[in-house]
């Protein structure tokens, strides 16, 4: 700033004037720094075909970013989240090289690795208002639960049931049309009213765990159909990777809210939303936050060590998936 | 008395007429680097106010919060309690806790206005601060809070004292947390 005296000059105060009046009034503001890059948004959009799959009850194939057939009992609602939460998760900017294990996990670093796990992993979307019982032909229905739906994934269950029901097996009925169930990576997915209520990155994650479920990692266990059969839980928590009892001392003690077993779903999810806090570009801070939030909490949920995970004691994540009974 | 007389003192009274205006905006300009900012009001919601003051009278806004009050009162009201968020948990164990989600959702607008204005970070730290050391909060939700602090101070170097400090309060099962998180980054 130019002190006083330099401005009170007699022949050239007029330029002067000017000078010192605009030096006067830009130096006390402050420059607000936009913290948002207006880069361009990474990731591939695969499979954005919206055509309808011409079944008799006329549901969609195609997500908005991810290749996934809409059931036609899905609520616009329901279908709204799911095209915004999908659009969300092939177009964010995320570099996954940063998290140890991440691509290969994923298979890849970016977006575009993210659908294609997702892909693999998740073929239909139900409504949460949809009884799948009902929906597996030569199933018996049961009765539906009046409870709210967040998302699941039974796919391993659906598999279970096919599996009870040899020889012969079952089909699943999507769109008016009877689906072969040849495996857990049938990939079946339901969507529910607490879902569409989330921020994107949640849901996105969310999406990313429940992939997750679709991996019977190792085959199943002839015992296990048998209790499937019977209604007993499963034993072999790798197939479907379920979540089980979270044991004494843990903050959810008693609660089927826990990984028992390296690599599940509650990792998966963990480890993409901190790729989005951490690298995310083209992401709000209200997404972040909610994306940070959520990793938090999944990483409450594993009862094994995360940090011996991380440092390759626990062994290296296996994404294979088999439809082999042993 | 002639024209030319008229004329001069004319010019002279321009001339006088002018260098009182630059004398007067040079002692204001040195007032408002030499004197303390306009305000150092923090969460009150009359800033609102003085923000509407200063913009008409074209003064600096620096040393002025944009967060209100009723911003960090509902920031506070939803802090999740541990109870809540286990409650939650019981009826819908696969989700993320509803009040987690909550309080996350209120965050993110907070913490935008934090990154950009270092007295919005100083008024959302001290909320963040007590978010953190409280036992009654979930510990995720304090995670949560000790992690933005050093988002903050990552943004305001000057702040980084204060993330340092709060460090040293939080419990350790909060810091044993983001060390489950730290253990996944390169």
């Amino acid at each position: 700033m130019k002190p006083a005296h330099l401005c009170i000059l007699p022949f050239f105060m007029i330029f002067i004037l000017a000078s010192c009046s605009g030096g006067g009034g830009g130096g006390g503001g402050q420059r607000e720094e936009d913290g948002t890059s207006t880069g361009t948004t990474g990731g591939t959009t695969t499979g954005d075909t919206g055509s309808t799959t011409g079944g008799t009850t006329g549901g969609s194939t195609g997500g908005n970013g991810v290749d996934i057939t809409y059931d036609s009992e899905l609520t616009p609602q329901e279908k709204q989240a799911l095209d915004s939460s999908t659009k969300a998760m092939a177009t964010y900017s995320i570099d996954g090289s940063r998290i140890k294990y991440f691509s290969q996990v994923f298979g890849g670093t970016k977006s575009s690795s993210v659908v294609n796990y997702v892909e693999t992993r998740v073929n239909y979307a139900l409504s949460g208002e949809t009884n799948y019982h009902d929906r597996l032909i030569r199933a018996p229905a049961s009765i539906l639960r009046n409870l709210q739906v967040f998302a699941f994934n039974p796919s391993t269950s659906i598999w279970y049931d096919s599996k009870v029901a040899e020889p012969g097996g079952l089909k699943i009925r999507i769109n008016g049309k009877a689906v072969d169930i040849n495996s857990s990576r049938i990939g079946v997915m339901q969507f529910g009213d607490l879902y569409v209520d989330s921020p994107a990155s949640l849901q996105a994650a969310t999406i990313v765990h429940e992939a997750r479920h679709s991996d019977c990692t190792g085959g199943a266990l002839a015992s296990d159909i048998d209790r499937h059969e019977q209604g007993i839980p499963e034993e072999n928590k790798k197939c479907g990777h379920l979540h089980g009892f979270c044991p004494p001392g843990h903050i959810y003690e008693g609660q089927l809210a826990c990984d028992l077993l390296p690599w599940g779903a509650y990792i998966m999810d963990a480890m993409y939303s901190v790729a989005i806090v951490e690298t995310c570009n083209t992401c709000s801070e209200t997404d972040k936050q909610a994306a940070e939030a959520n990793a938090l909490d999944a990483l409450e949920r594993p009862a094994y060590s995360v940090e011996d995970l991380f440092n390759g004691v626990l062994g290296p994540p296996d994404m294979s998936s088999s439809s082999q009974v042993r | 008395m002639n024209r030319r007389h008229i004329l001069g003192i004319f010019t002279l009274l321009l001339l006088g007429g002018l260098f009182l205006n630059l004398y007067e905006r040079e002692a204001m300009t040195i007032e408002e680097q030499t004197e303390p900012p306009p305000t150092i009001v923090t969460t009150a919601d009359e800033k609102m106010d003085i923000n509407k003051t200063l913009e008409k009278k074209k003064m600096p806004t620096r040393s002025v919060s944009s967060i209100t009050s009723s911003e960090i009162r509902k920031l506070r009201n939803s802090f999740p309690d541990k109870g809540d968020v286990r409650t939650e948990v019981e009826r819908n164990p696969h989700r993320t806790p509803e009040s987690l989600v909550i309080f996350a959702t209120n965050m993110g607008p907070l913490m935008e206005k934090a990154y950009k204005n270092d007295k919005d970070a100083d008024v959302l730290i001290k909320a963040l601060h007590d978010c953190a050391t409280d036992d009654n909060v979930a510990r995720s939700a304090r995670a949560l809070c000790v992690k933005n602090v050093d988002k903050i101070a990552k943004t305001h170097p000057q702040m980084k004292g204060r993330a340092e400090e709060l460090r040293s309060d939080v419990s350790p099962e909060v810091l044993k947390l983001l060390e489950k998180r730290n253990s996944m980054m390169r």
